[in-house]
């Protein structure tokens, strides 16, 4: 988690405890709970660019 | 439950399995309704970009905070984009947003922020109720249904929606009952530079633009800003990705998840993040903290300057400025 929090100040870090998540044979439990879990849409980033267009494949 | 690196990535796949048929399903159907795009907008904007643009999402704090008194207060002249769930609190206290921007493929729950003239139809969902994204919304969900309704109808004329390709066309529909004017875009699901992109196949299929999301529509509102409208200073209101001290997991976006996940103890599959500038601690869940995390990996490639203007939450950091939305309101004049 500390790579992931890049900041200038200092995270009190209280990651709680590491749950006990469903066991390997429960693995499609485990993919739906994380589909679930997960955001609204889809996030890709590549580059500096944002728009992505035919026209322009390297993006704009 | 540890966020780190692992984990944040089979949730940012989870969401891709989850997004990504329902999405390509609904673009199908929209098809037909694809005139504009954002690419037009673009066109059609003349004159310089703004100097500045405020992005209203829908966070805890844009209420406790009154962010849209103080917006009104101050005489905001530039653009207002407003993420979807927003729209009905700016419209209820006087704000038109200029642009709002639409994205989630939900199939029942989003077309409730342009007023559901279907709503006695839809599954049993206490969403609305266990939430703070819109606390009107959970006085009187019928009533204040019906207010949403008339005022999307009244405004709607003067609103332009940015509508992401993936909603379903029951917004479509109502958007432009409404008199709305859509500009479409889809959203950028995979490596574009790929043969095998989804997206790049959407984009020649549809003749719509690609662009990158942040994984929700706060965060889209905020692309849209920098790519399109290309503003010099983007200050966002309402971002708060994450719940106030205090908050119950039952009043949290994923309780029910987390409870399947964790029984006895749901609060196991949220952590708190102190923030510095209000010496608090703030509590997120998996979804809020990968947004935070995509929102980091996004801001490198800004080219405006992007004030966090919450007063809470945990978006703060390397590019990222912190002000109070007053202070920064009168820094502009």
């Amino acid at each position: 988690m500390n790579n992931l929090l890049k900041g200038n100040y200092e995270v009190k870090n209280k990651t709680g405890t590491t749950a006990a998540l469903p066991s390997d044979d429960k693995q499609d439990f485990e993919d739906k709970a994380m589909e679930r879990l997960g955001g609204s849409i889809a996030f890709v980033m590549k580059g500096n660019k944002f728009v992505w267009d035919e026209d322009n494949e390297d993006g704009e | 439950m540890q966020f780190d690196d692992a984990f944040l990535s089979r949730l940012s796949e989870g969401t891709y399995r989850k997004c990504i048929e329902r999405g390509i399903e609904h673009a199908r159907l929209n098809k037909p309704y694809i005139n504009k795009t954002i690419k037009n907008l673009r066109r059609e904007l003349i004159g310089p970009a703004p100097a500045s643009v405020v992005v209203v999402s829908g966070g805890p704090s844009l209420h406790s905070n009154k962010h849209i008194q103080v917006l009104k207060e101050n005489g905001f002249t530039g653009p207002v984009i407003a993420a979807d769930g927003s729209m009905g609190h700016c419209l209820r206290h006087g704000i038109v947003p200029d642009y709002v921007l639409t994205v989630d493929p939900d199939p029942h729950r989003i077309i409730r922020w342009f007023g559901d003239t279907r709503l006695s139809e839809r599954p049993k969902d206490d969403y609305f109720q266990r939430q703070d994204i819109d606390p009107e919304v959970r006085e009187n969900e019928i009533r204040r249904n019906e207010e949403t309704i008339e005022l999307v109808n009244t405004y709607g004329p003067r609103i332009k929606l940015i509508i992401s390709t993936s909603v379903t066309p029951e917004i479509t529909e109502r958007a432009l009952e409404a008199g709305m004017e859509l500009y479409w875009w889809t959203p950028l699901y995979d490596d574009f530079g790929l043969d095998t992109s989804a997206s790049k196949q959407l984009c020649r299929e549809l003749k719509v633009p690609c662009m990158t999301t942040g994984g929700n529509v706060g965060s889209s509102c905020w692309v849209f800003a920098q790519a399109i409208l290309q503003s010099a200073t983007v200050l966002m209101v309402g971002m708060d990705f994450s719940y106030p001290p205090g908050t119950d997991v039952y009043n949290t976006q994923y309780y029910e998840v987390l409870k399947e996940l964790f029984p006895e103890n749901p609060a196991k599959g949220l952590i708190s993040v102190y923030n510095p500038h209000l010496e608090q601690d703030w509590q997120t869940d998996p979804a809020y903290y990968w947004y935070s995390k995509c929102f980091r990996e996004m801001i490198s490639a800004a080219t405006g300057r992007t004030v966090n203007c919450t007063e809470g939450g945990i978006l703060f950091g390397e590019g990222i400025e912190w002000k109070s939305f007053r202070q920064a309101l009168q820094d502009l004049k």
